[in-house]
């Protein structure tokens, strides 16, 4: 048994199938045969229902499991590629905790790595997996989830598997260089062990074969992130204050959409649509470029500041 | 078996005997036979959370004392009752 609740409902679900099945095909002979079937039925409806009547969960957990090279069968997996491979992914879901909170500096010490730490809890079968969960005290935490973190690691990770380019794009333009780097070198180390990868995490389940674990260190390797700061001249056409988005013309560069720093209140970025729209202005922007193999295929923008421009 | 509902569903089995009870038909439909068996056997075989043999217990029932003292306790079949005048 885990405690990880997808992997409960899931294997009781299949349980209720299989035996929903089994009724299905008795005839009127089987008459003891479904007095057991039927009890087993109304046994596992009951563990369903009990097991969405749970609160929501609100502690971190995943459960990681491999198979491939470094496995041999459920028996065991070589220590040295299962401590590595765990490592790494702890330092996924330390990134992008430090990135949804305090922000994640080019280089440096990961700020709340201690609050990001996941301990692991259990071995779960099929194929060989472990099963991380958050076990620090609740006085620890942090606006941030630890839930939220390992949800959004492992989503981001899924991504990268992902056959759909424009999703994993899309992905990727949300994360920045060292965060990119940590998820290089997990792939990196399941293509090198010859490793294929099942994660499991919130509702998510994602099953990584070789072709997708090629596919994952490929696309790890040949993407890079990279932020610049521009000042773009032109006009804005206006801003949404609650959800901090923008538009803003920019002459021959076209309209340019995208988000505005959290630092900007919404008090401010009213003012901007009562007195900046449609006036000539310089927008500080950080422009977020993700390449592949070098070649810019997505851009994003961030309105830092906004300054008028004195009348030449 | 009508009379005598009690001993073949679950629940009432598990309080009175205190085991887990699921009853099969060895002279039902072939097939259905074979899908109970693979799917109990799935079920009881191994503990699911580290695949240890669970085993499983065969016991013989074919006592004719127990069955002679089985037959009394029921007494006479409902069925044959005043069914035995042949004209």
């Amino acid at each position: 048994m885990t405690s990880l609740r997808k992997l409960e409902r899931d294997f009781v679900r299949a349980d209720l199938a299989a035996v929903q099945g089994l009724i299905a095909q008795l005839g009127d002979e089987d008459v003891m045969a479904r007095f057991g079937l039927e009890a087993r039925r109304d046994e596992l409806r009951q563990g369903i229902a009990a097991l969405e009547a749970l609160p929501e969960e609100v502690s971190a957990s995943a459960a990681l499991f491999f198979g491939g090279d470094p496995v041999v069968a459920a028996r065991g997996i070589e220590s040295a590629f299962a401590g590595s491979a765990v490592g790494k992914f702890q330092n996924i879901v330390a990134m992008v905790l430090a990135h949804e909170t305090k922000g994640l500096g080019q280089r440096g010490v990961v700020p709340n790595r201690r609050a990001s730490t996941l301990h692991i809890t259990n071995v779960v079968r099929g194929s060989f997996g472990f099963l991380l969960e958050e076990v620090q005290a609740p006085q620890q935490r942090l606006e941030t989830s630890l839930k939220d973190a390992v949800d959004k690691a492992t989503q981001l990770l899924d991504a990268f598997g992902e056959q759909d380019e424009e999703r994993f794009r899309s992905a990727v333009e949300d994360i920045d260089d060292r965060l990119l780097g940590t998820a290089r070198e997990f792939f990196g180390l399941m293509r090198q062990s010859g490793a294929t990868l099942r994660l499991v995490s919130g509702n998510l389940d994602r099953s990584f074969g070789a072709h997708a674990v090629e596919r994952a260190a490929e696309r790890a390797t040949s993407t890079a992130v990279e932020d610049a700061e521009e000042i773009i001249r032109g006009h804005l056409s206006g801003v949404l204050p609650e959800s901090h988005q923008f538009e803003f013309r920019a002459g021959e560069r076209g309209t340019i959409r995208g988000n505005v720093d959290r630092a900007l209140t919404t008090n401010q970025l009213e003012t901007f649509n009562r007195e900046l729209v449609h006036v000539d202005t310089d927008a500080r922007l950080r422009v977020r470029r993700v390449r592949r193999d070098g070649a810019i295929v997505r851009e994003a923008y961030t309105l830092l500041e906004l300054m008028t421009r004195i009348a030449e | 078996m009508r009379a005598n509902l009690n001993l073949f569903l679950r629940t009432p089995v598990k309080a009175a005997y205190k085991v887990d009870f699921f009853s099969m038909d060895l002279e039902g439909s072939r097939e259905v036979l074979i899908s109970m068996t693979r799917y109990w056997f799935g079920l009881f075989s191994h503990r699911r959370s580290d695949g240890i043999w669970k085993g499983m217990l065969q016991v013989r029932l074919e006592d004719v004392a127990d069955d002679a003292a089985a037959i009394a306790a029921l007494g006479p079949d409902p069925g044959e009752i005043g069914t035995g005048v042949t004209p």
